[in-house]
């Protein structure tokens, strides 16, 4: 599988496959910006890359629809970060999406998986 | 390490986020940037790499505004959200604060450009007002000012009509003039004070009547000086001045009483006056003496004396005039050596205080300095409606939200206001330094007295408020009678404003380049009137001269033989000095000091006009013409044995020679009777030499006849020592000491070069031209700054018709000569409005014009020059722009 180019990363975002991700990682644990483009980045072996102008309005607009929920968090000894947490609106809409997303994958899989089995 | 939040704000610049949202994501996105960078920077990448790779992390320069867009956040409508109104009046004022802080944090050059324009204007406004504070509004605290009548006297050849008067012409009018009551008068006289063993020359106002009593003079401590403390029988007492006391004494509780020695004679204490007298000239005065001896016994010569009385109950200004103009006619009569053409008017305190010519000069710079606020309000105005204009899209989006559009009205005006604050306080800044600066150079008591009180610093901050007010509304105004709603959909800024605002604009700067241009010729006409009266031919070289006052006291009681004895040796003793070429005495220094004026009559010879020949008497020493070099026209100066020969002789001047004996040749050898001034002998002079005119002290006034005496004929005390020398200014300590050795009780004073105090006579003259120069130059940087912003303005209005012009084969030249027509258009309809203008001021100050006419072409046509000028320097940037207009992306954008 070649390297997935940013612009192409881009479109997809609109589409939610952005959204997914992270919405997942956030799922986990609450994290920063820099943190979630860092794991995006290593998660996907160096393949997905965000742009911190895509990143950062995407989580606004997360934001704004009430799924996540940023938070200016000030810890001793480092600076002031602004985290992000799902919010439980947010929970709900990551099982809704991930669902979905599994049957999406699922049917793709199965058109283009029995080519090769 | 890059302006990492710099990086991200400029990608921001056209999301409409509210400001703290903004600065929220300024902050993350930042810190997501320096995260990259130290981890590339760790990872031991070079540090421009690092640099790059993290700048890489945008994708471009407008993608994040671009994502950003859609989000709501990125629809705050107004930086203000309760752009309705609210009723909450305070909180809305302080949304609008901030959200004027935050206007001039986005702009900081308009906000600058502003302030500075505002200030500098402030500034000038302010130095001038505490002038006027001082001369016009602070006066001296007398009481019940309105009722004192002041008498004033015009001599003959005394242009100004502000002559004092003698003690016997005091006392005249004190016993006669029955509608003034409590006549008082008063004079300034250097007097020596030894506290201890301590002796200085300080500065006496001397008084005769009750003059503080009068006045309401309040004390400190102590009491007033009265009648009684008045003549020769009475013990001998003196009032402190406050500052003398303060320094002097250290404002000591215990001073009253004590004793101190003014000019040898003990003086008890008996007060210290209140430090509120202490304006203008009267900050000078050390201490109050009353007179010691009758009025009457003083000399009718010594016109040194200014009195003041209060009106009588029921008694007008022409009831006591008339009561004067008896007396002085009576005296003139009775005192023909002394009174003849002398008349006396009643002033009130006003005129008696300030001169006609000072109230000139202070009311032209206060035309002036407002004609410089109003240049800088225009700038301002000029810049807001600019500035409104780009904005107007923001004013439409809060109208249509609901703001009313007095509302979006305040708003601005808020802002205004802001500029005028801080525009106030560097404004007061500037003055202060202004102040500073005049007192630094100034000679004059009145303007070291210049200070910033609350009077002034009150004045200050009204302008701060008022002037944005004129500068807020109007514009304002206009951009709200345009359609605000037109403009959400135009979405261009380019043409709005139209040809109405241009219209309004290019007024604007009409009325600036003419105020300019009224500026310039006011002050090139006191420059210029300063460059004569400082070229003036004064008829001697004062370049190698030092001067030094030297009184032989009356408490030496020594008779006149004696005086002149001493002053013989002091004389002999100073031209031993090695470097001394000459030296002589001297009753007045020629210019400097106004000599008294004596009537004569020729004895014989020569032919008399119908009135008495009267001429200025100078009382010197043999050597004087020597020592100053005034060139002989004929016969020969004074010769050494002349002053031991108890014949008088006289040299007199050309004018004298002219006036009266039609040329020199008959003057030689005439004899003259002066008359003394204890008006019953006289003295018979023999022309023997005539000498070149020297100036009028008044300089723009012609050489009035003079006589030179001997002082062995005609007895002086207080003379001024004169030497001549290469170094001048070097010399002081060895002519000091050599007086010293002469006799260690001569009060000397002013020991310094002729030159230095002549400068000193100019110092004034100089600092007002200066002033007058300074705001002139103002006023034409803020006209030429005006006419920048509307042909710039103009040229970003026309580039989509300049570059069809250019498309359609229009060359650079032709488009940079239209450019420029347009503003030399503008100018010349200012110069011409300018010219109107200045001509009607300057025909107001032509009496204090010199060697110049208020007419004066070249002035004019040098002024228009300048202007246009300056003109052309303003548009030369705009006109660059315009001709190098790229014809295709200027047609796009139509």
């Amino acid at each position: 599988m070649s390297d997935i180019v940013p612009r192409a990363l881009d479109r997809e975002l609109k589409r939610g496959a952005a959204e997914l991700m992270i919405l997942s990682l956030l799922n986990a644990q609450p994290r920063h910006g820099y943190d979630l483009s860092k794991l995006i980045e290593a998660r996907s072996g160096g393949r997905l890359r965000f742009h911190i102008d895509s990143l950062y309005p995407l989580l606004y607009r997360l934001e704004e629809r009430g799924w996540i929920k940023g938070m200016w968090v000030e810890k001793p000894d480092e600076r002031r970060r602004r985290i992000y947490k799902l919010t439980p609106t947010g929970k709900r809409v990551l099982a809704d999406q991930r669902r979905t997303w599994d049957a999406f994958v699922d049917a793709v899989r199965q058109v283009t998986g029995g080519a090769n089995a | 390490m890059p302006d990492w939040k710099g990086e991200v704000r400029a990608r921001l610049e056209s999301v409409r986020l509210s400001p703290m949202r903004e600065a929220e994501i300024v902050d993350e996105l930042a810190q997501h940037l320096q995260d990259r960078h130290a981890e590339l920077l760790a990872s031991g990448v070079t540090p421009d790499e690092a640099v790059r790779l993290t700048l890489n992390e945008f994708e471009s320069g407008t993608a994040l505004a671009a994502r950003m867009a859609p989000l709501r956040q990125a629809h705050t409508p107004t930086p203000i959200t309760a752009a309705v109104p609210t009723g909450a009046v305070l909180s809305d004022l302080w949304l609008d604060v901030r959200s004027g802080l935050r206007q001039f944090l986005q702009e900081p050059g308009y906000a600058w450009a502003a302030v500075m324009t505002l200030a500098l204007a402030i500034g000038a406004n302010t130095v001038i007002f505490s002038i006027t504070n001082v001369l016009v509004l602070k006066p001296l605290p007398i009481e019940r000012p309105e009722s004192l009548g002041w008498l004033l006297t015009t001599g003959p050849d005394a242009a100004n009509g502000r002559g004092r008067m003698s003690l016997p012409d005091y006392a005249a009018y004190r016993d006669e003039v029955t509608k003034l009551t409590n006549l008082a008068a008063y004079r300034r006289t250097p007097v020596t004070v030894r506290v201890g063993d301590e002796a200085e020359r300080l500065l006496a106002q001397e008084v005769v009547g009750d003059l503080q009593g009068l006045w309401g003079v309040r004390m400190a401590l102590g009491r007033r000086l009265g009648i009684t403390d008045e003549g020769p029988g009475s013990v001998r007492v003196a009032a402190l001045s406050h500052h003398f006391w303060m320094t002097r004494f250290g404002g000591a509780g215990d001073v009253i009483g004590r004793q101190i020695f003014i000019d040898g004679a003990p003086h008890s204490i008996i007060g210290v006056v209140s430090s509120d007298i202490e304006v203008g000239g009267f900050a000078d005065v050390d201490v109050w003496l009353p007179l010691a001896a009758p009025a009457e016994a003083g000399s009718w010569l010594d016109r040194e004396w200014r009195p003041v009385g209060r009106l009588a109950a029921g008694a007008t200004f022409s009831n006591v005039s008339a009561q004067v103009t008896a007396v002085a006619e009576r005296l003139a009569r009775e005192q023909p050596d002394t009174n003849h053409e002398w008349s006396t008017q009643v002033a009130t305190t006003r005129n008696a205080l300030t001169s006609s010519d000072d109230r000139l000069i202070i009311t032209l710079l206060v035309i002036v300095v407002s004609l410089l606020l109003v240049l800088a309000c225009a700038n301002i105005m000029n810049l807001l409606i600019a500035r409104l204009i780009t904005r107007r899209q923001e004013l439409a989006v809060r109208t249509a939200l609901g703001a009313t559009r007095a509302r979006v009205v305040r708003q601005v005006v808020t802002e205004s206001l802001l500029i005028g604050l801080v525009g106030g306080l560097i404004g007061l800044g500037i003055a202060t330094v202004g102040l500073s600066g005049i007192r630094a150079v100034a000679v004059s008591p009145f303007f070291r007295n210049l200070e910033l009180d609350m009077r002034v610093i009150g004045f200050a901050i009204v302008l701060a408020f008022v002037a944005p007010l004129v500068f807020a509304v109007v514009p304002t105004w206009r951009v709200l009678r345009l359609d605000l709603r037109g403009a959400l959909s135009e979405g261009s800024t380019r043409t709005v404003g139209g040809r109405s605002a241009t219209r309004g604009r290019s007024a604007l700067v009409i009325v600036q380049v003419s105020l300019a241009m009224m500026l310039l010729v006011v002050a090139t006409l006191i420059v210029r009137t300063m460059t004569a009266l400082t070229k003036i031919d004064i008829g001697y070289d004062p370049a190698s001269l030092l001067a030094v006052e030297v009184t032989v006291p009356e408490w030496k009681a020594l008779d006149e033989r004696a005086v002149n004895e001493l002053q013989r040796q002091v004389i002999d003793t100073a031209a031993a000095i090695p470097a001394v070429e000459a030296a002589a005495m001297v009753s007045g220094l020629p210019v400097i000091h106004n000599p008294p004026t004596v009537l004569f009559d020729v004895a014989s010879g020569g032919s008399t006009r119908d009135e008495r020949p009267r001429a200025e008497l100078v009382v010197t020493t043999a050597d004087f013409f020597r020592v100053f070099q005034v060139p002989l026209v004929a016969g020969r100066t004074f010769a050494s044995q002349d002053a031991s020969t108890p014949a008088a002789v006289t040299v007199i001047s050309a004018e004298a020679a002219r006036r009266y004996w039609n040329g020199e040749a008959n003057a030689i050898g005439s004899v003259l009777r002066i008359a003394k001034d204890d008006g019953a002998s006289a003295l018979d002079a023999t022309v023997v030499g005539v000498i070149r005119d020297t100036a009028n002290a008044d300089l723009d006034k012609p050489p009035l006849p003079t006589l030179y005496l001997l002082n062995a004929h005609w007895p002086t005390r207080r003379m001024h020592l004169v030497v001549r020398s290469a170094a001048p200014a070097s010399l002081a300590p060895s002519l000091r000491a050599a007086i010293r050795e002469v006799d260690p009780d001569l009060p000397l004073r002013d020991l310094r070069p002729v030159s230095a105090t002549l400068a000193d006579g100019f110092a004034t003259g100089r600092l007002l031209s200066t002033m007058f120069a300074a705001f002139a130059i103002m006023a034409l940087l803020l006209a030429a700054a005006g006419l920048y912003g509307v042909v710039s303005y103009t040229v970003t209005q026309r580039t989509p018709e300049i570059a069809l012009r250019l498309a359609l084969g229009a060359s650079p030249e032709a488009i940079a000569r239209d450019v420029v027509g347009g503003s030399l258009r503008l100018t010349l309809a200012g110069v011409g409005v300018g010219v109107i203008g200045a001509s009607l001021l300057a025909r107001a100050m032509s009496s204090v014009l010199f060697g110049v006419s208020a007419s004066d072409p070249t002035t004019y046509l040098g002024a228009a020059a300048v202007a246009l000028v300056s003109a052309i320097v303003a548009s030369w940037l705009p006109m660059r722009r315009a001709a190098s207009v790229d014809s295709v992306k200027g047609l796009r954008q139509t």
